[in-house]
C-alpha cells in the first residue's frame, strides 16, 4: 500500500515537473549546434555564381517586416507591384511581431531565415557576436549607399568594419510642447533648454500652478533622459569595448541628483503618481498631458502624433518640438538623441543574395517605394536623402516627425557601442535609477549600490565572451 | 490447453497494442512536448547558451552566479513568495466559498457555474489585464468608489508596498477549475451525515468543520498543490499589467525567467532557474504531503 502511495507520489512529482520546466526549454532544440554556421564568402561565392548565369527562372525571396497592420497595408501592395514588375525576382513577405528577435534567432540559427530581414536597431549586436549571419553591404555593388548619411550608416549597422545592416529609418527622442497651455499657464518655451532652465520654469509652474507639471516622465522616459545626461557628463558611451565603466561613482551620483532635483522642484510629477494617472501606464496617455495640465513629454518620434492626438482639443492648439535638455550651457557633446528602431539586412544564408540587394535597392533608393510606404510606417523620416525629400516634397512626412529630426540632426550625440545597449547592464542601471526616482535610495547611496553591481556583471560578460 | 494459452496472450497483446494506439497522440505529444524540453532544459541548465551558438558546457555556473552574481535573484524570490502568500489562500477561500454556493439546490445553477467558471477562462488575457489597469488606475473606478467611503485615493499598482497585493487579486479571479473540482468533491459527499448532523442540532458552521472540510480533504490537497505550483508559475498579470514594476516589487519569478531567457537570450542561465523553481517546488510538495498525511481523515479509524 506505502508503495503504491509511494509510486502516486513520485508521478505526482514528476507531472508537476513536466508543468514547471517546458517553459524554459522551448527553445528551437539543438538549432544552433545542427544548423551550419552561415559561411557568408561560401554564400557570396554562390550568388555570384547564380549572377553569371542570367536567371531564366523566376527566383522567389522571402522578406519579412515588423509594424503591425499600417505596415502590412502599405508593403503588401508594393510587392504586388514589385512582382508584376519583375517577374525573375519574386519577393513573398511575412509580417512579423514587432518582438521578434527571438524567432529571427531561432530562424538564422536554424538557416531558415527569411533572405531580407526588417530587424530592431538592439537586436543586431547580438546576432554580429554570434557569427557571420549577415551579409556585409561593403562586399556588394548592387545596392547604391551613396543615398545614406555615411556617418549615421556607420553608427547603425557598422560593426568591425562590416556594414551588416541599414537604417530602415532615423527616429529621434524629443520633447513636444504643447505652446497653447504653456502659454495658458504662463510658461514660454521658445528654444532648446538646459537642465537648469528647465527646472527653473518647471518650479514656477508648480508653485504657481500646483496641479500642473511642466514635464510628464514615467519609467521609460526618465531612463532615457537620465541616460542622454548621464553620456553627456561622461562624453561618450556609458561602457568601454573591453568590459570596464565608463564613468566614475560621482559623475553616477551627480547625474541621479540631477534627475532627482526633477522631482523636488515640481518639475516632473511624481512617478507613482504619474504611472497611476494613466490607464495603461504609458505616458502619453497621462490624465495631465490628456488634460494640458502636463505641458511636455518626450517620445520616440513615431509616438509624436499618438502624444498630440490624445490632448484634448489637440486639433486647436499648437505643439513645438525641442530637444532633450542640455546638461550645461556650454556642453559640447551634444544633446538630440537620434535613433534607428528597425534596420534591413539581408541573411548570408540566401541563396539569391544579388536579388535580395536589387530589391533592397528599390525599397531604399527608390521614389516609387515611397508612394507605397508613404509617411508613418518606418516611424521616423527615410534614411536616405532621395527618399526623404521625395517624402517632403510630396507631404508624406509628418511635419513633426520633420521637425523634430531637424532639431536632433545638428546636435545629435554618438550611438552608443553595442556593449552600452548590453540588456543586463541596462536593467542594473534602470533598477538603480528607479530606487532614486521613487525616493526609495539617495542618490549617493543608489551610486554606491550601482557600481559593484555593473562591475560584477561587466566581469561575466566578459567570462561569457571569452568562453 | 496450450492453444487457449496462446489464443490468450494474442488477445492480451492485441488489446495492448490498440491501448497504445488509443494513447499514442497522447504519448507523441508527452514524448516530443513535455519529456524532450524537460530533459533538454536540464542539459541546458548546464551550459551557456543564446540560441545562435551551439551550447558550451559549463557546468555548475549557471546555478552558482543565480546565487552569488544575481542581483534580482533575491528581489524576485521575494516578490514569487509574497505573491503566492496573498494569492493562494484567497483563490482556494474564494474557490471553496463559491463551489459551497453552488453545491446548494437553486433553480439556474449550471448558469451560475458556467458564470463563474469563465474568469478562468479570460484571466490571462491582455484585454482583462488592461480592464485591471484601468480598474485600478488612479481616477478608476476603485479609487471612484472608495472616494466616495470618504477614503483617499489609493496607488494601487504604482506603490511598491501595495501592487503585489492588486495583482494577486487579478489570480483569484481566476478560482474556476478549483471551484469545479470542489464541487464535484462536495457532490460525493452523503447527505445522511448533514441530516444525522442536524438531529444531533448541529449549526452549519459546526457541519462544515465537522464534516465538509474531513471529507474534502483530498480535494482541498489535490487543489492546494495544483493552485501553489500554478502560484509560483504565474507570469501574465505581472508582464502585462505591471512590467515586473514599480521597482521590481512585482518582478515573478516566472517573468525573470522569461526575460533572461528571451530579452536577455540566457537560456543556459534560464533553464538553470527553472529547475531550481522545480526543485522547490519538489520540497515543498513533500513537505506538503507529509503535513498532510497528518491531518488526513480516514471513515474506518478517524485520523490517522
Amino acid at each position: 500500500m506505502s508503495n503504491t502511495n509511494l509510486s502516486k507520489k513520485t508521478l505526482a512529482v514528476l507531472l508537476a515537473a513536466a508543468m514547471v520546466l517546458p517553459a524554459a526549454a522551448c527553445s528551437p532544440q539543438g538549432t544552433a549546434s545542427t544548423a551550419p554556421n552561415p559561411d557568408a564568402s561560401d554564400a557570396s561565392e554562390a550568388s555570384s555564381a547564380s549572377e553569371e548565369e542570367t536567371p531564366q527562372e523566376p527566383v522567389t525571396l522571402s522578406m519579412m517586416w515588423m509594424g503591425g497592420d499600417t505596415a502590412n497595408e502599405m508593403f503588401v501592395p508594393m510587392l504586388q507591384a514589385w512582382n508584376e514588375e519583375n517577374p525573375l525576382i519574386q519577393i513573398t513577405g511575412e509580417l512579423y511581431d514587432t518582438d521578434s528577435e527571438e524567432k529571427i534567432r531561432m530562424t538564422l540559427a536554424s538557416g531558415t531565415a527569411p533572405d531580407i530581414l526588417m530587424l530592431g536597431h538592439g537586436w543586431v549586436p547580438g546576432i554580429v557576436a554570434a557569427g557571420d549571419y549577415l551579409c556585409d553591404f561593403n562586399e556588394q555593388d548592387i545596392l547604391d549607399l551613396s543615398g545614406f548619411d555615411e556617418a549615421a550608416m556607420k553608427d547603425f549597422g557598422e560593426y568591425d568594419g562590416k556594414q551588416v545592416a541599414l537604417p530602415a529609418s532615423y527616429a529621434t527622442i524629443t520633447l513636444c510642447a504643447n505652446l497653447t497651455d504653456c502659454e495658458r499657464l504662463g510658461v514660454e518655451i521658445e528654444d532648446d533648454l538646459t537642465i537648469d532652465e528647465l527646472y527653473e520654469k518647471g518650479r514656477a509652474l508648480h508653485e504657481a500652478h500646483p496641479e500642473a507639471y511642466l514635464y510628464i516622465v514615467h519609467e521609460v522616459e526618465v531612463w532615457e533622459l537620465f541616460q542622454m545626461l548621464l553620456k553627456q557628463e561622461v562624453g561618450g558611451s556609458l561602457f568601454n569595448e573591453d568590459y570596464t565603466v565608463n564613468f566614475t561613482q560621482d559623475q553616477l551620483e551627480k547625474i541621479y541628483n540631477v534627475i532627482l532635483e526633477g522631482y523636488e522642484s515640481g518639475t516632473f510629477q511624481p512617478l507613482a503618481e504619474a504611472v497611476a494617472s494613466s490607464p495603461d501606464g504609458a505616458c502619453l496617455l497621462n490624465a495631465n498631458w490628456v488634460s494640458g495640465n502636463g505641458l511636455m513629454v518626450s517620445n520616440a518620434s513615431g509616438g509624436i502624433i499618438y502624444s498630440i492626438s490624445f490632448v484634448e482639443n489637440n486639433e486647436q492648439k499648437e505643439f513645438g518640438m525641442f530637444t532633450l535638455p542640455k546638461l550645461t550651457e556650454d556642453n559640447t557633446f551634444g544633446n538630440g538623441v537620434l535613433t534607428c528602431e528597425k534596420m534591413w539586412a539581408v541573411s548570408s544564408a540566401s541563396q539569391h543574395q544579388d536579388q535580395a540587394f536589387t530589391f533592397l535597392d528599390y525599397l531604399v533608393n527608390s521614389t516609387e517605394a515611397v508612394d507605397f510606404l508613404q509617411g508613418e510606417t518606418l516611424g521616423g523620416v527615410y534614411a536616405t536623402k532621395t527618399q526623404f525629400e521625395y517624402a517632403a516634397e510630396n507631404g508624406f512626412s509628418n511635419p513633426y516627425i520633420t521637425e523634430a529630426y531637424e532639431k536632433v540632426i545638428s546636435r545629435a550625440q554618438p550611438v552608443s557601442n553595442a556593449i552600452s545597449v548590453n540588456t543586463d547592464l541596462v536593467t542594473i542601471l534602470q533598477d538603480e535609477l528607479m530606487k532614486v526616482c521613487y525616493l526609495s535610495l539617495s542618490p549617493a547611496d543608489a551610486a554606491a549600490e550601482t557600481m559593484p553591481l555593473l562591475e560584477s556583471k561587466l566581469q561575466q560578460l566578459q567570462s561569457e565572451a571569452n568562453a | 490447453m496450450k492453444a487457449v494459452r496462446a489464443g490468450n496472450a494474442r488477445r492480451r497483446r492485441r488489446h495492448q497494442n490498440i491501448g497504445l494506439l488509443y494513447i499514442l497522440p497522447w504519448l507523441i505529444g508527452f514524448l516530443c512536448l513535455q519529456l524532450y524540453p524537460f530533459l533538454s532544459s536540464l542539459y541546458y541548465s548546464f551550459t551557456q547558451y543564446n540560441i545562435l551558438n551551439a551550447p558550451i558546457w559549463i557546468g555548475l555556473e549557471n546555478f552558482r552566479n543565480i546565487f552569488t552574481t544575481d542581483a534580482n535573484f533575491g528581489v524576485s524570490v521575494k516578490a514569487t513568495f509574497l505573491y503566492v502568500a496573498f494569492s493562494l489562500p484567497l483563490r482556494l477561500i474564494s474557490a471553496l466559498a463559491v463551489a459551497l454556493l453552488l453545491n446548494l439546490k437553486i433553480r439556474g445553477v449550471g448558469l451560475f457555474r458556467t458564470a463563474f467558471y469563465i474568469p478562468s477562462l479570460l484571466g490571462g488575457s491582455v484585454a482583462v489585464a488592461v480592464v485591471w489597469r484601468y480598474l485600478f488606475g488612479g481616477e478608476g473606478p476603485v479609487n471612484l468608489a472608495l472616494g466616495l467611503l470618504g477614503a483617499g485615493p489609493v496607488n494601487w499598482l504604482a506603490d511598491q508596498n501595495i501592487t503585489i497585493f492588486t495583482i494577486s487579486l487579478l489570480s483569484v479571479w481566476q478560482f474556476g477549475a478549483s471551484m469545479v473540482i470542489f464541487l464535484a468533491g462536495l457532490k460525493n459527499i452523503p447527505v445522511v451525515y448533514y441530516e444525522a448532523a442536524r438531529v444531533e442540532g448541529a449549526r452549519p458552521v459546526r457541519m462544515f468543520f465537522s464534516i465538509t472540510l474531513p471529507l474534502i480533504y483530498r480535494v482541498l490537497m489535490y487543489n492546494f498543490i495544483m493552485e501553489f505550483i500554478r502560484s509560483f508559475q504565474d507570469f501574465t498579470a505581472a508582464f502585462l499589467i505591471t512590467k515586473g514594476g514599480p521597482m521590481n516589487s512585482t518582478y515573478l519569478f516566472a517573468l525573470k525567467l522569461y526575460e533572461d531567457a528571451f530579452q536577455s537570450f540566457r537560456i543556459g542561465y534560464a533553464s538553470a532557474e527553472s529547475w531550481l523553481l522545480f526543485a522547490v517546488l519538489v520540497v515543498f510538495t513533500i513537505l506538503i504531503f507529509r503535513a498532510g498525511n497528518l491531518w488526513e481523515f480516514y471513515t474506518g479509524g478517524g485520523k490517522k
